[in-house]
């Protein structure tokens, strides 16, 4: 699976508990209230566990995280 | 979802852990959460009736109460619930009254296994309506609250429309249980990773200096500040965050309240190393937020502060800290060790009530006046109206501030939220933090300077006028009227202008206590001169540094003291030789005039460098020291005081000339020439002297004197930290009613600048009597590093000023300006830097709190420990050295704080034991793991009879013997081996002690029972209990030694193979079954045997008065363990009390001794419990006991009521006596001065004794000199003193020398040794038999270590190789073979 929908389909059944809702990589997750700080600290958790990246305080930014493809971008550019 | 049983759930972490709280503070309404909703509209009372309901079919928790199955908790929710809802009409009445009501009602504690909510409407207007709703926390939390509070308002608002359709989640908390259930299970790890971080942060801040540990109150008051939507934007934005979360607005509020939070906390208490328990909402799942219910956990959050932060470099810090917090924050990590590394909350709440059915709504939270004791301070931030504006709730609790200075936290925190607003990059210490009224209380004092103009001589020679005759001086030798002193001063005035002394002139006396130097003191003043005392025993050298230094111009001397000065070059003159020449002097006086800033004398006292400093005094000085004694000591003409102590301090001096100014007499007790000064006890037998000043070290003789016809009433105590039991045991030793005062001060203030009067009632709660208020025309400042005063309550440094200050020190410029410094708060003024630790505690008194430095106070002496290092380290082969002061404390956990294990009752005061989040027992806990095991080691008693059997026929006249006590138990025993048809010899071993009923039971015992029996006895038994108390603290172990040595004895000579004992399985597990006998995975229990057997030769060989008064001789050859084998009868029997008592009735006619007014038959059992407890603070059946109940052979109930029972203490007391047992001191903590040095190791204390105290006076002479190889040395490469301050009184005494483990095998063996014996350092050359190292002590080492590295040393080895060097070197020499092989 690769982190993209990995990612989507955590914060469905993990986060949001509601698989029918629909998420594509533009959504804001931060900034819409989707996903409050504990809920984003999650996802840096899984994120770490499933690519083996370490992400640093200083990494966790809105720009970073806004939204699924945001994340996937950092992972990769980190990744690399 | 409805069900129609009910259901029954575990309880979640936090909520056991509130469960636990309530349990361990029953009664109290700690756990409650009350809220008041005030809604502006007309609430139909029948709607809302049917609305809440509705509310509590909706919602389960409601429904829930708390059983206990077990003794476990559980929550059980019933499938429904009719309730009505309290209705109260308070239309227009009185607001106080209504809020009355409301508090009143917010503390009624809920019985938790009744109902877990209280709710009630009041109506107070035709359109506004209160609903008052309070729940227990264990079904709560602060999201819950606004569940709670919309679903009731949808409700309402739909049946008002009588639509019935309010959309209301109804999902069961159940699903949160199952939740964090698997949750807990999969984060252990986390766990641990909290627990490991907040490992180093294992102190306790003392929030406004309160270290209290006993007692504690649940009461809690709360204090509010309202922040305003203005200041709360600013906060934000001056925060300026960056990075992680930035744009997360309640995160940043979350990170600068918390970093107001910890600036506050370290403002307060001080402490550095912060942490703060914090809730986390754990509501991760969208579903978890419509649940009510208890969700959150608290966990950490910790940091430390650096002297220099910035608010911005804090909150820095607290930013990154946050979000390891939200990282590691995952449900089920907390734990009962993570709560208790926390005394303070940060409540961040983040939820609102704002509209209640459309109708405008403003929400209280009512303060149910307690919290939970462990949390001394929470702080909870909320915006209930979510309009922005904040309020800051702290709830203090009432141990840390009473009511009454509760404004003043709300001040101190505003002005740090102040600070922070005006600039964020100041440092965090930058401003004062304390009120206006504090700050006015310390510049404002007692400032009447009335006495400025009074000159002591001039008032003296007053009195000379108008009582001449009257007796001034008295001694055994001398009597001295007014006149005639002023006479003889006179005299030797004139001889001294003679000899050109005048004004500004330096005059030292050196001399005795006796009258000539009460006439030299006098005549130096009356010839315009400085007096320098030196007392008679100072060390020579340094008499002659302090005349060189001194500059003085004269030495005045007397008799065989002049021989010690031959050598200086300052003019001396023998007092005695002259007596002839002054009798011809004028008697009038020379009439110098002496202003108020010239010298009156100087007083060396210890100095850092080696050599010792002269504080300069005034006359100004010493004129307010004395009149203001006067006056408040009520000195008068009735007064008689008395001189005894050394002319060398400045107390000798004011007592000295007080009764001089005030019409009475001083009582003259002059020095013994050689041999310690016994004046004291003359000063208690004349009983003639009525006002005393003195030391708490000299109190402490005084307190088991016969004290009732003393003619003394007022008592001036100062000197060093006094104590309230000692104050309390003084006044009680009097019949009298005797005033105490506690007077503090360094010379360098004169004599006494701080001043409280002892008042039992006012200071019983308290450990030390506070040194009271500062005295007339002084001022006494507390301040923290950047010189802000401090908050009442909070420690800082102690800083002098006014009319008592010294001018400074003799020709010591740089010392001077370092210690009498600009005094910020009345210009043109020097405050003299204490380096004494101070705080103002609630009654508004100052309390001495210890050095900053290394200046002590030992028995009253002030020393410099660089003083005595100076000195010692130009011993020719001495290349280093270090000098610290040794305490031995006795600290107790107090028995009111001790809690009991909820399992096998063990009390937290035993040593090492830790509670879980359940109460229970680390010991119970490790038991589960091994319980199983340790089952295999018992076997049945069939295998008993089969080895009793074994030699039936082949023994001479005896089959095997049998202890017997008389009690239960050992007569069961000696019944159960008749019934076997064994021939039975019965033992008993009268110890002087048996209670007569029970010795009648024993002879009846065996007679019915047809058996022979021997009383066996030893006339060492009282050596022995004195020796057991002081090994064990307890008269059993002797007792069991002695039975066992007399025991095998006559087997032997009786060849009888078998001696049957009756420990209990509690008593196994105490003595000899250590849990690191089951820790290997194949128990071999032929193994455990083996061991139980080396551990019985080790045991028999063990030096004590056992082998030292009996004949052991027969334990020297291993034979004797073959010959007479022990058999543990209950190893084989598992029989019930029960079972055990109808057989002793039926067979035996056995009855229960009732002399003993105990359950035991041994009338001296209870001195060695007295002992245990007041020595170790727990009974010494505390630890067997607990594994009585453990094994289910005593209920939890049982034991503890066993436990607790009477002690007969004037019996204990008398039976002390006979035995010749000598209690130790419960007041002084003992005290010594320690050396360490390195170099030649062959030097003798005797020599170095003897070479200090040529240097320094007595007293600073350490009465312990140890060698070390190398000088231990902290991180920052200085010596490590807190490792020096560490080694025990035994290891003192040790002969050898302390060195620090080497290597890793050291390490690890010293690491093990430390956690067995219960140490904090163990040198590699210490004897483990000397450091109290016993058989079950080398069970527990030896199996550790073999555990470790996969060895098998033989336990016999800790013996033979009793060092850590040695028995490291064994292992390293194995090892090497290991390998070879």
């Amino acid at each position: 699976m690769d982190i993209k929908h990995g990612l989507i389909v955590f914060l469905k059944s993990e986060i949001l508990e509601d698989t029918s809702i629909e998420i594509n990589g533009e959504d804001q997750l931060l900034s819409s209230g989707l996903v409050d700080s504990l809920g984003l600290m999650r996802i840096v958790r899984y994120i770490e566990k499933h690519s083996g990246i370490t992400v640093p305080f200083e990494d966790i930014t809105l720009e970073n995280f806004m939204s699924v493809d945001s994340i996937v971008t950092y992972v990769n550019n980190i990744s690399n | 979802m409805d069900s129609l049983e009910s259901i029954t759930l575990p309880l979640t972490k936090s909520q056991t852990s509130l469960w636990l709280v309530d349990k361990l503070n029953p009664n109290t309404p700690i756990n409650n959460v009350p809220y008041a909703f005030y809604i502006k509209g007309k609430i139909d009372e029948s709607v809302f009736q049917n609305a809440f309901q509705e509310l509590i079919n909706t919602t389960d928790v409601l429904r829930a109460v708390i059983i206990e199955v077990d003794s476990m908790p559980n929550q059980k929710i019933a499938a429904s619930l009719e309730y009505t809802v309290a209705y109260l009409d308070f239309f227009e009445k009185e607001e106080a009254m209504v809020n009355s009501w409301l508090q009143t009602r917010s503390e009624v504690p809920f019985d938790v296994s009744e109902q877990l909510f209280d709710t009630a409407l009041i109506k107070r207007t035709s359109d506004e309506y209160i609903w008052f709703l309070n729940l227990h926390h264990v079904i709560t939390d602060a999201s819950s609250s606004v569940i709670l509070f919309e679903n009731m308002s949808k409700i309402y608002e739909s049946l008002k429309r009588g639509t019935n359709d309010a959309q209301v989640e109804n999902i069961g908390y159940k699903t949160f249980v199952d939740f964090e259930l698997k949750e807990r299970a999969n984060n252990e790890d986390i766990t641990k990773y909290w627990e490991d971080k907040v490992e180093t942060f294992n102190e306790m801040p003392p929030l406004y200096g309160v270290k209290k540990l006993q007692d504690l109150t649940t009461k809690s008051n709360r204090t509010e500040i309202e922040l305003n939507i203005d200041e709360v934007e600013q906060l934000i934005d001056n925060s300026n965050q960056s990075g992680a979360m930035s744009w997360h607005k309640d995160l940043i509020a979350f990170n600068v309240f918390a970093t107001l939070l910890f600036t506050y906390m370290y403002r307060i208490s001080g402490q550095k190393k912060l942490v703060v328990g914090a809730p986390i909402h754990n509501r991760v799942k969208k579903s978890f937020k419509s649940i009510t219910g208890l969700f959150i956990e608290i966990l950490p959050l910790a940091v430390e502060i650096d002297e220099d932060d910035t608010f911005n470099s804090l909150l820095k810090k607290v930013q990154n800290e946050t979000n390891n917090y939200l990282k590691y924050g995952l449900t089920g990590a907390s734990s009962a060790k993570l709560n208790r590394s926390f005394n303070t909350i940060f409540n961040y709440i983040n939820s609102s009530f704002p509209v209640f059915s459309g109708y405008e709504t403003k929400a209280e939270w009512i303060h149910p006046g307690h919290a939970d004791p462990g949390h001394k301070l929470r702080f909870h931030v909320c915006d209930f109206a979510g309009e922005g504006n904040l309020k800051l709730i702290l709830d203090v609790n009432n141990d840390v501030l009473g009511v009454s200075k509760l404004d003043s936290a709300a001040i101190h925190f505003k002005n740090i939220v102040n600070a922070f607003l005006s600039d964020i990059d100041q440092p965090i210490t930058a401003t004062g933090i304390a009120t206006e009224e504090e700050l006015k209380a310390y510049l404002e004092p007692n400032l009447v300077n009335d006495n400025g103009v009074l000159n002591a001589l001039e008032v003296f020679e007053n009195l000379v006028k108008h009582k001449p005759n009257a007796v001034v001086v008295q001694s055994r030798n001398d009597t001295f009227t007014f006149k005639g002193l002023n006479k003889r001063a006179n005299q030797l005035a004139n001889y001294l202008k003679k000899q050109g002394i005048g004004p500004g002139d330096n005059v030292a006396l050196y001399n005795y206590r006796n009258s000539q130097y009460i006439i030299g003191v006098l005549a130096i003043m009356k010839a315009g001169g400085t007096f320098i005392p030196i007392a008679s025993d100072q060390p020579e050298g340094r008499v002659a540094y302090i005349i060189s230094n001194s500059g003085c111009s004269l030495v005045l001397t007397e008799g065989v003291l002049q021989n010690n000065i031959s050598n200086i070059e300052v003019p001396y003159i023998d007092l005695a030789a002259i007596k002839d020449d002054i009798k011809k002097q004028p008697e009038e006086s020379p009439g110098s005039n002496l202003p108020l800033n010239s010298l009156a004398y100087v007083l060396y006292t210890s100095g850092s460098t080696g050599n010792p400093k002269g504080v300069l005094i005034s006359h100004g000085a010493l004129s307010n020291y004395l009149f203001w004694a006067k006056d408040y000591y009520d000195i008068t003409d009735k007064t008689i005081l008395p001189l005894f102590t050394s002319i060398g301090f400045d107390l000798t001096i004011t007592s000295t000339l007080l009764p001089l100014i005030s019409g009475g007499k001083l009582m003259l007790y002059t020095e013994n020439t050689f041999g310690p000064d016994m004046s004291l006890m003359q000063v208690l037998g004349d009983n003639s002297v009525n006002t005393i000043k003195l030391t708490p070290s000299h109190l402490s003789f005084l307190k088991d004197r016969d004290l009732a016809s003393s003619n003394i009433h007022t008592m001036i105590v100062g000197g060093e930290d006094f104590k309230v039991n000692l104050a309390q045991a003084i006044t009680s030793a009097f019949n009298n009613p005797v005033k105490i005062y506690n007077e503090y001060g360094p010379t360098e203030a004169t004599v006494g600048c701080i001043v409280g009067a002892f008042d039992n009632e006012k200071h019983k709660d308290d450990v030390s009597v506070a040194i009271g208020v500062p005295i007339k025309n002084m001022h006494a400042y507390i301040l923290d590093d950047n010189q802000n005063l401090v908050p009442d309550g909070v420690v800082g440094e102690l800083y002098l000023s006014g009319a008592s200050l010294a001018n400074g020190y003799l020709k010591l410029e740089e010392l001077t300006n370092n210690k009498f410094v600009d005094n910020p708060f009345i210009k043109g003024t020097k405050m003299y830097h204490t380096g004494d630790l101070a705080r103002i505690n609630q009654k508004g008194e100052y309390e001495y709190l210890g050095r900053v430095d290394e200046q002590i106070k030992l028995r009253g002496y002030r020393i410099e420990l660089t003083d005595i290092e100076a000195n010692l380290v130009d011993f020719e082969d001495i290349d280093d050295c270090a000098v610290v002061l040794v305490t031995n404390k006795k600290e107790h956990i107090p028995e009111k704080s001790v809690i009991n294990c909820t399992e096998c009752g063990l009390p937290s005061n035993y040593p090492q034991t830790e509670f879980d989040e359940f109460g229970v027992c680390n010991l119970c806990n490790a038991f589960k793991g091994y319980k199983e095991k340790a089952e295999r080691y018992f076997k049945t008693e069939d295998e008993l009879r089969e080895i009793l059997m074994s030699t039936k026929g082949k023994n001479p006249e005896y089959d095997c013997l049998s202890l017997l006590s008389g009690g239960k138990d050992s007569t069961y025993i000696l019944a159960q081996l008749v019934s076997m048809g064994l021939n039975v010899l019965a033992f008993t071993l009268d110890n002087g002690y048996i209670s007569e009923q029970a010795k009648a039971n024993v002879d009846r015992i065996v007679s019915q029972l047809g058996v022979d029996h021997i009383y066996g006895e030893t006339n060492h038994m009282n050596d022995i209990f004195v020796d057991s108390l002081k090994r064990h603290q307890n008269v059993c172990n002797g007792c069991f030694k002695t039975i066992y040595t007399l025991s095998t004895k006559i087997a032997m000579e009786k060849q009888i193979p078998f001696i049957v004992t009756g420990l209990s399985r509690g008593q196994f597990f105490e003595t000899r079954l250590t849990e690191e006998l089951f820790w290997e995975d194949d128990l071999d229990v032929k193994k455990i045997d083996d061991t139980i057997l080396e551990v019985r030769k080790l045991y028999h060989r063990e030096e004590d008065a056992v082998k030292d008064l009996l004949d052991v001789s027969i334990f020297e050859d291993d034979a004797i363990f073959d010959k007479v084998q022990f058999v543990d009868f209950y190893r084989y029997s598992d029989v019930s009390l029960e079972d055990m008592l109808s057989f002793l009735k039926e067979k035996v006619g056995w009855v229960r001794p009732t002399d003993t007014g105990r359950s035991t038959n041994c009338l001296i059992n209870q001195v060695g419990i007295y002992v245990h407890k007041k020595e170790l603070g727990y009974s010494n059946y505390s630890f067997p006991y607990s594994w009585d109940v453990r094994l289910g052979h005593k209920t939890r109930d049982e034991s503890l009521e066993e436990i607790n029972e009477y002690i007969d203490e004037p019996e204990v007391k008398r039976i002390m006596k006979e035995i010749g047992y000598e209690e130790s001191d419960m007041f002084e903590d003992d005290e010594k001065l320690v050396a360490y040095y390195t170099g030649n190791n062959n030097l003798t204390q005797k020599e170095l004794k003897h070479y200090l105290s040529q240097k320094v006076p007595s007293y600073m002479v350490p009465s312990v000199f140890k060698h070390l190889e190398e000088m231990p040395l902290t991180k920052n490469g200085k010596t490590d003193k807190k490792t020096l301050r560490s080694l025990t009184v035994d290891q003192l005494e040790m002969e050898v020398s302390y060195v620090a483990p080497r290597n890793e095998i050291e390490e690890l063996v010293e690491g093990i040794w430390k956690e067995v014996l219960r140490m904090e350092k163990i040198g590699v050359h210490d004897n483990f038999i000397a450091l109290g190292g016993h058989s079950l002590a080398a069970i527990r080492v030896t199996s550790r270590i073999n555990e470790e590295l996969g060895m098998n040393i033989p336990l016999n080895k800790v013996f033979n190789l009793p060092t850590i060097e040695t028995y490291a070197n064994h292992i390293e020499q194995t090892m090497i073979e290991l390998l070879e092989e």
